[in-house]
């Protein structure tokens, strides 16, 4: 896992993992901008996905689709266990981390 | 796609298309999908204006190289690949072999059918348009019409010196005259008159010939024709006189006696030109063709027109133009008494347009296109909605697979795909099928409709390309109501119905409209061609008025026989088995031509039909005579009299006949009335006709036979033919036989509604098969149960046969008006009709049903008689 991880892609992949089982497009741009209050285009949010399954971080299988898709499946993402083993070392670098950062008072 | 979304915001399609085409195939359910939804999500939430400008500006956003790129890795997404739909559609045609089968068998059938009939029709169309200037060709014509307004006649020659005159009027405007030596088949043979041949179609025509028209010359050189007594000749009648021998230069005898020289060899007259020439003569000298053949009118100037006339005119001119000078032109130098209406035809119109009186050959009637077409049409959708109706109750049955592939993750793309490479694979293959049947069947379609298609020329590229493009066509829309109605969005749905009795209640009764509407079809052709055949027998075997068996027709124009008619026929009634003879001027039942006759109480000569005949006129025949006697050598005078039909006593005065004269060369008194009879064929109505004797006309001798062994009798009269003319070959015909073929065109058009509504039939029968088929598939559950609960065989063949009977029947019931009508139509055409009985129609009915249940049960007997623990077991 020598890959690195942008922020944003970093951002989706979290989401990600915590949309199991409903994260496409739509969904994690929604959850993005719940989550941020930033606005994001849908071809971003594809680009970023592309580029973390080219990484090996998530993976996809094609869904259901809905009248709103007019007939079109989704394609829904999960993350892996190298996406998770990725995330979770992240987190435990800064956590490490933050257990050194000298507490504010006040 | 967009029809499954009707909400009323939609996103800009034109976006929606362009990502659509862009896209790779296994990005573009995520890109589409995605921008879709959250098009609709941000419409509900801000405006739409706002969400279409973001959908657009999305669209573009996702315009990029990633998003194009098809995906060549093996991954889980689609594995699907072009090789792979024809895979499983072979796989799938395999599976079900009967089906398959009856699919392309019938498409097949129908598709040779239909292209059959296209290159006949395209045939019929490309008449005379070989010709490089033939849009400005056109033939002159005339009409004659009496005081009352009755047309006389209406004539596609005119006289010998109209091409002059308007030459001489309108230097501008090229004519060529066509002259078919009268009522005589000249004899042509080598120098050496050792086998001779009767030229049928030899023509004398002028030197302007090859300037107007555009046959072309493969040997010779310029103005073939330019000069007297000069012959051009095509290439297979140039071998069948000369061999291999050069044929430029060489001598031909006409009628024995004038050598004409070959000047020049063209190819063989194209099929789809409406007057086909063997041997063109030059018109140089007039005089020794008509003395050599036989003509002694001669030129007659402006009485008798016997030449075909074509004008080329110039680009300045129009139809239109000249037709209005024609009166002018008709005034300046027609005699008043035969001053008749002329006007032109364009050339390529004659084949389909012109019926008139001296047509050079039979043309053909527009309203056999169309029938030929409307064939042609009703084959190709009867063909094509089995295919449909087939491919939509198999589907159903395949709805599981297609179920399967939808949990398995299958784009709805794929699927519709998938169907329509099946049909389109289908239609191609039955597209090859068909070519095959053509070419086997090519040749008897040739002869059903009496002509050449010339089906290598006919072929044009354009003409394949829209073949290809039309199976195409034909293959997608079979293709597309299953493909539709299957890939719908819900799996959960397509398996129910899988699961259920007989499909989608809407797709069985669409099926049922469409089986309705094959069979109606079928019933109107079956009860079409019944009625076709029994008008063209009615035609044949209506009382004529006159005996036409056992009548032998020598034709004598020319011979020696003709000079010496009289003791011909001593000589003839010394044999046993002729009853009685009568030269004949023409050919009795077929056409009687008019000629000027002065009528008692008339101050002008009347045109009248006029027979020329001998003594027993009446005797050969059998014509029945109402008053007086017939013709008879045992009066001196009998050939300066006049016998009359009918028709003719209702012309004269109230005086009656006795005692009263017509006017021919002098006055002849009138000796008979004989009962009106069909001197011409059945299209018309029987007129006014007077008989008289002027052995100067005859063409034919006939002679009425005993019944029996007629070779014998036909060897006795050539002997006695040896006698008088042992030069010349003796070809008789029978009457009866001649005059059947008057109504060949009623024939072969029958002939052909015949084949092709047994054909309609076989299609819709193979359609109704595969349906059964599968319906009994689905309900073999139940006939087991049915059975297992004591129904009996019977009971269970009712109840699968009712069903599909019952379409038969108002399918009957649709067909029933509609041939009603059409038939009524076609039956205006004729002056006599046949009656068209109602048991006709309820036949029809009956045979369809019979067929159809005959069908039907094939499947159901089967399957009521099958164990019931056979279908039952693996539950």
């Amino acid at each position: 896992m020598s890959y690195n991880l942008g922020s944003l892609e970093e951002m989706i992949l979290l989401i990600v993992l915590v949309m199991e089982g409903e994260a496409y497009g739509v969904s994690v741009a929604e959850a993005y901008m719940d989550q941020t209050g930033k606005s994001i285009s849908i071809p971003a949010i594809h680009t970023v996905l592309r580029r973390l399954e080219k990484k090996g971080f998530i993976a996809s299988q094609v869904g259901g689709s809905t009248t709103l898709r007019g007939g079109r499946s989704k394609r829904i993402y999960h993350v892996t266990k190298g996406g998770y083993a990725m995330l979770k070392s992240i987190q435990d670098n800064r956590n490490q981390l933050w257990k050194m950062v000298p507490k504010f008072n006040g | 796609m967009n029809s499954e979304v009707r909400n009323p915001v939609q996103p800009p399609q034109w976006a929606d298309r362009f990502l659509e085409w862009f896209c790779a195939s296994h990005l573009v359910d995520e890109i589409q999908g995605d921008l879709r939804e959250a098009f609709y999500l941000r419409a509900q939430k801000t405006s739409v204006t706002k969400a279409r400008f973001l959908f657009i500006w999305e669209v573009f956003k996702s315009f990029k190289l990633s998003s194009m790129q098809e995906d060549n890795s093996n991954s889980s997404s689609s594995p699907i690949t072009p090789m792979n739909y024809f895979k499983i559609a072979y796989r799938s045609a395999l599976k079900a072999k009967l089906y398959s089968f009856i699919n392309i068998a019938g498409l097949s059938i129908g598709m040779a059918c239909t292209l059959l009939i296209l290159l006949f029709v395209i045939n019929e169309l490309s008449f005379d348009k070989f010709h490089e200037k033939s849009d400005s060709i056109y033939r002159i014509v005339e009409k004659y019409t009496d005081d009352e307004g009755v047309v006389f006649e209406h004539s596609a020659s005119v006289q010998w010196p109209v091409a002059g005159a308007i030459s001489a009027d309108y230097p501008e405007i090229k004519t060529v005259r066509i002259y078919k030596p009268f009522r005589k088949v000249p004899l042509v043979s080598k120098e050496d008159k050792q086998d001779p041949f009767y030229e049928e179609r030899l023509y004398v025509t002028d030197s302007t010939f090859f300037d107007i028209f555009s046959f072309e010359i493969v040997r010779g050189g310029d103005n073939p024709l330019e000069g007297p007594n000069l012959a051009v000749l095509t290439e297979s009648t140039a071998r069948r006189y000369f061999g291999d021998e050069d044929p430029i230069g060489q001598t031909l005898l006409l009628e024995t006696t004038l050598p004409i020289t070959v000047t020049a060899i063209t190819k063989d007259t194209p099929p789809n030109s409406h007057f086909k020439y063997d041997i063109l003569v030059s018109s140089g000298n007039l005089r020794d063709i008509f003395v050599a053949t036989g003509n002694r009118f001669g030129w007659s100037g402006w009485y008798w027109n016997p030449v075909q006339t074509y004008l080329l005119l110039p680009e300045r001119l129009s139809q239109a133009d000249v037709d209005q000078q024609l009166p002018e032109f008709t005034k300046k130098y027609f005699p008043e008494r035969v001053r008749p209406d002329m006007y032109l035809q364009p050339l390529t119109s004659i084949h389909l347009g012109s019926h008139l009186y001296q047509e050079l050959e039979v043309n053909r009637s527009e309203s056999s296109i169309y029938i030929a077409l409307s064939i042609a049409i009703f084959i190709l959708l009867i063909a094509s909605i089995n295919f449909i109706n087939l491919s939509t109750a198999r589907s159903m049955q395949r709805a599981k697979e297609v179920a399967m592939r939808k949990v398995m993750g299958s784009s709805r793309r794929q699927l519709v795909l998938q169907f329509l490479t099946e049909s389109v694979l289908l239609s191609i293959l039955a597209l090859l099928i068909a070519c095959g049947l053509i070419a086997v069947f090519l040749p008897s379609f040739q002869s059903l409709v009496e002509s050449v298609i010339p089906v290598a020329t006919l072929l044009t590229p354009q003409l394949i390309a829209i073949i290809l493009l039309a199976t195409l066509v034909l293959g997608m829309i079979s293709g597309l109501y299953p493909a539709i109605s299957l890939s719908s969005p819900r799996p959960a749905s397509i398996l129910k119905l899988a699961g259920g009795s007989g499909g989608g209640r809407g797709g069985s009764l669409f099926r049922k409209v469409l089986v309705v509407f094959q069979f109606a079809i079928s019933i109107v052709l079956l009860i079409s061609a019944t009625v076709v055949i029994q008008q063209h027998q009615y035609l044949v075997n209506k009382e004529l008025g006159f005996d036409k068996e056992e009548i032998v027709m020598i034709p004598v124009s020319g011979t020696s026989v003709k000079r010496n008619l009289r003791s011909f026929k001593e000589e003839l009634l010394k044999n046993s088995q002729v009853i009685a003879s009568s030269a004949v001027s023409d050919i009795i039942g077929n056409d009687v031509p008019n000629r000027p006759f002065g009528l008692p109480g008339r101050e002008n000569a009347l045109d009248l039909p006029g027979l020329f005949a001998d003594f027993d006129f009446v005797k050969t025949f059998g014509v029945k005579l109402l008053e007086g006697r017939d013709f008879s050598r045992d009066f001196g005078t009998d050939h300066e009299k006049f016998l009359i039909n009918e028709q003719a006593l209702a012309l004269l005065d109230s005086t009656g006949w006795e005692n009263q004269n017509i006017q021919w060369r002098q006055p002849r008194q009138i000796i008979g009335v004989v009962e009106d009879f069909h001197f011409a064929d059945l299209r018309q109505e029987i007129r006014p006709l007077v008989i008289t004797v002027d052995l100067g006309w005859t063409s034919y001798i006939a002679v009425r036979v005993a019944p029996g062994p007629i070779s014998e009798t036909i060897t006795r009269l050539e002997e006695t033919w040896r006698l008088f003319e042992p030069d010349r070959p003796f070809v008789p015909f029978f009457l009866n036989e001649r005059l059947e073929g008057t109504y060949q065109s009623e024939k072969s058009a029958g002939v052909m509604v015949v084949y092709f509504s047994i054909l309609a039939v076989i299609i819709a029968c193979l359609g109704l098969l595969g349906l059964t088929t599968h319906s009994t598939e689905l309900r073999i559950k139940e006939i087991g149960i049915r059975k297992v609960l004591g129904a009996s065989t019977s009971s269970i063949l009712r109840l699968l046969t009712s069903n599909f009977a019952v379409l038969v029947v108002v399918a009957n019931v649709i067909a029933w008006p509609v041939a009603w009508y059409l038939l009524g139509e076609w039956l205006q055409g004729f002056t006599y009709q046949v009656n068209v009985s109602w048991w006709l129609f309820v036949a029809a009915g009956v045979a369809t049903l019979l067929i159809a249940t005959a069908t039907i049960s094939l499947q159901s007997l089967k399957a009521a008689n099958t164990n019931p623990v056979e279908t039952l077991r693996d539950e």
